[in-house]
């Protein structure tokens, strides 16, 4: 009787941590409903943030797979949070004034969510959070400029591999000038991807927000994270690449203008499967080789469990 | 029953939850104005050239010899959303020994508004071109007519390939009066308080590197250009610091 009278206090205590955070959220929207906007305005119209419309419901989804380990570790509310939330506003504040700065300015919305966490429902419950933060995260498009200079050396080499793939397939001949790839064959020439804005650089984030998702599909050790972490870098590449070389088989087999949206569609649904699937065969991977470790895991967070609840 | 209901009340309006929402509604209904009012008391004003581009002299440059009958680049002050810019071709009056006699060619844009983000800098922008970036690296550009005031820069050196030419292109960014190497830093600059004008002008030179020629030695000859060209336009073009500052 006591004993659930206990976990019934508990539970009720949680239920209040959890409706004072979805109350803090909701205010902090006043400020940063502009944040949303954007983030809308700009995965509308930018592929290469198209991604963010799906990232509220792989949140959702990954929060449904462990709302059991998230409730169970809310505690108490920290007192760090109001600093992480003061920081979060400062640093608002000064990318609008003085300076001008879109993506900190953007990202604050996410640090401010951090410091709501943790101050409803302690630091426990927020570093279990930390992956759907960090998800909300990769939905946060950076500055059109930004962006344009990070990607140069990745473009670069992938154009360049990706010509050199090419030139392989029978009675084809591939030419690079700066961006456009120019193709020969029996058939007659042309051009892959004229005029595309990042042609060899597209969608990245969305391939490294398939890695995240699947990764924390499961709660995992520490050094599993890092280890598909480091994996999640090549296979972001490879998918790049892959997404060009398949957007030039389809032009030039496809005999495509160059302008269609065919090539481009195709290939980078086809990517996005790719990554998926050679991601989830890691993950496979990992999961077959330690079983033994995943039991561990299973054992300490049950032990955990047993420690917050006594 | 009553008892239950209180202390979830209470632990609903705890300390923590009061102090936050508090915040984060105050911050909501207040950062925005205040930003506002802020830029509107203290935001740094647009300045004019105090010597215009049209008045630059192309044949003030000691090592190097306008040619006036080859265009530099060729645009317009819409399309490269410029307020003021000149471009010029040289040749090295004496070129040293191994340095083939290649056109180098100078280009320089001034914008002067506070809340420009800076448009596109080279390494992005020969890019749209069909320009490949071979290297990107901060290189040290000695100013001696400059000291001492400024004795050296930091400028950004580039390594661009279109077709089978290799292009050497070294720029820095003048903001309010000192040189920057990247669009980071002059952003920084350019936000930061205390002047009352604020301005911001890109400096290129470039030259191509023929192939069989050291870059180094092409690469020493723009910066060398970048060099002479800063004298005249910080000592005569740009707005003179006291006036940035607004004394």
């Amino acid at each position: 009787m006591s004993e659930s009278l206990v976990s019934n206090t508990e539970h009720n205590q949680r239920r209040i941590a959890l409706l004072q955070a979805g109350i803090l959220v909701l205010i902090s929207t006043l400020l940063f409903w502009r944040v949303h906007h954007y983030v809308y305005d700009v995965a509308s119209s930018v592929p290469d943030a198209a991604h963010a419309f799906a990232v509220p419901i792989l949140v959702l989804i990954l929060a449904w797979l462990r709302r059991h380990d998230l409730f169970q570790r809310i505690g108490r509310g920290s007192f760090w949070g109001v600093v992480i939330i003061v920081f979060g506003l400062f640093i608002y504040g000064i990318s609008n004034w003085p300076f001008h700065y879109g993506y900190p300015d953007k990202v604050t919305s996410v640090i401010v969510i951090a410091g709501i966490i943790l101050v409803t429902c302690g630091w426990r419950f927020l570093f279990r959070c930390l992956p759907l933060i960090f998800l909300i995260l990769v939905a946060i498009p950076t500055g059109v400029r930004t962006f344009a200079r990070l990607i140069i050396t990745p473009e670069t080499i992938t154009l360049e591999v990706v010509r050199a793939a090419l030139d392989l397939l029978p009675g084809i001949s591939i030419t690079l000038d700066g961006q456009d790839m120019y193709y020969l064959g029996d058939q007659g020439g042309g051009v892959i991807a004229l005029a595309e804005p990042h042609r060899g650089a597209q969608i990245l984030l969305a391939y490294l927000t398939i890695c995240i998702f699947l990764t924390f599909t499961r709660i995992r050790p520490i050094w599993q994270i890092i280890t598909l972490a480091i994996l999640s870098i090549p296979v972001v590449l490879f998918c790049n690449f892959a997404r060009v070389t398949l957007w030039g088989i389809i032009t030039i087999y496809g005999n495509y203008d160059p302008l269609s949206g065919v090539p481009r569609i195709t290939s980078a649904i086809l990517a996005l499967c790719l990554a998926y699937i050679i991601f989830g065969l890691f993950i496979t991977l990992i999961n077959s080789l330690v079983i033994e470790g995943g039991k561990t895991e299973e054992i300490s967070l049950s032990k955990d469990n047993r420690g917050e609840q006594s | 029953m009553t008892s239950t209901s209180t202390k979830n009340q209470r632990r609903f309006f705890s300390p923590l939850f009061i102090a936050s929402a508090v915040l984060l509604l105050v911050a909501g209904l207040g950062i925005r104005p205040a930003i506002s009012a802020l830029t509107k008391r203290y935001s740094k004003e647009p300045i004019d050239l105090r010597l215009s581009f049209d008045d630059f002299d192309p044949t003030q440059l000691p090592s190097f010899r306008w040619l006036p009958e080859v265009r530099g680049i060729e645009t317009t002050l819409e399309e490269i959303e410029t307020e003021d810019w000149f471009s010029y071709i040289y040749r090295r009056r004496t070129p040293l020994q191994g340095e083939p006699d290649l056109d180098s060619m100078i280009f320089v844009t001034y914008y002067s508004d506070p809340r420009a983000q800076i448009p596109h800098t080279p390494e992005v922008c020969y890019r749209q071109g069909g320009a490949v970036v071979r290297s990107m690296r901060q290189v040290t550009v000695p100013t001696p007519d400059l000291a001492p005031e400024i004795q050296q820069i930091e400028a950004l050196m580039l390594h661009l390939e279109q077709g089978n030419i290799l292009r050497i292109l070294v720029y820095v960014l003048v903001c309010e009066g000192k040189c920057y190497p990247s669009r980071g830093d002059a952003r920084i600059a350019i936000g930061w308080p205390g002047n009352r004008y604020t301005y911001f002008s890109k400096v290129e030179a470039s030259t191509y590197c023929p192939p069989g020629t050291d870059p180094l030695v092409m690469e020493e000859r723009c910066k060398l250009l970048l060099s002479e060209t800063l004298t005249p336009l910080l000592k005569y073009h740009y707005p003179d610091l006291d006036t940035v500052r607004g004394k």
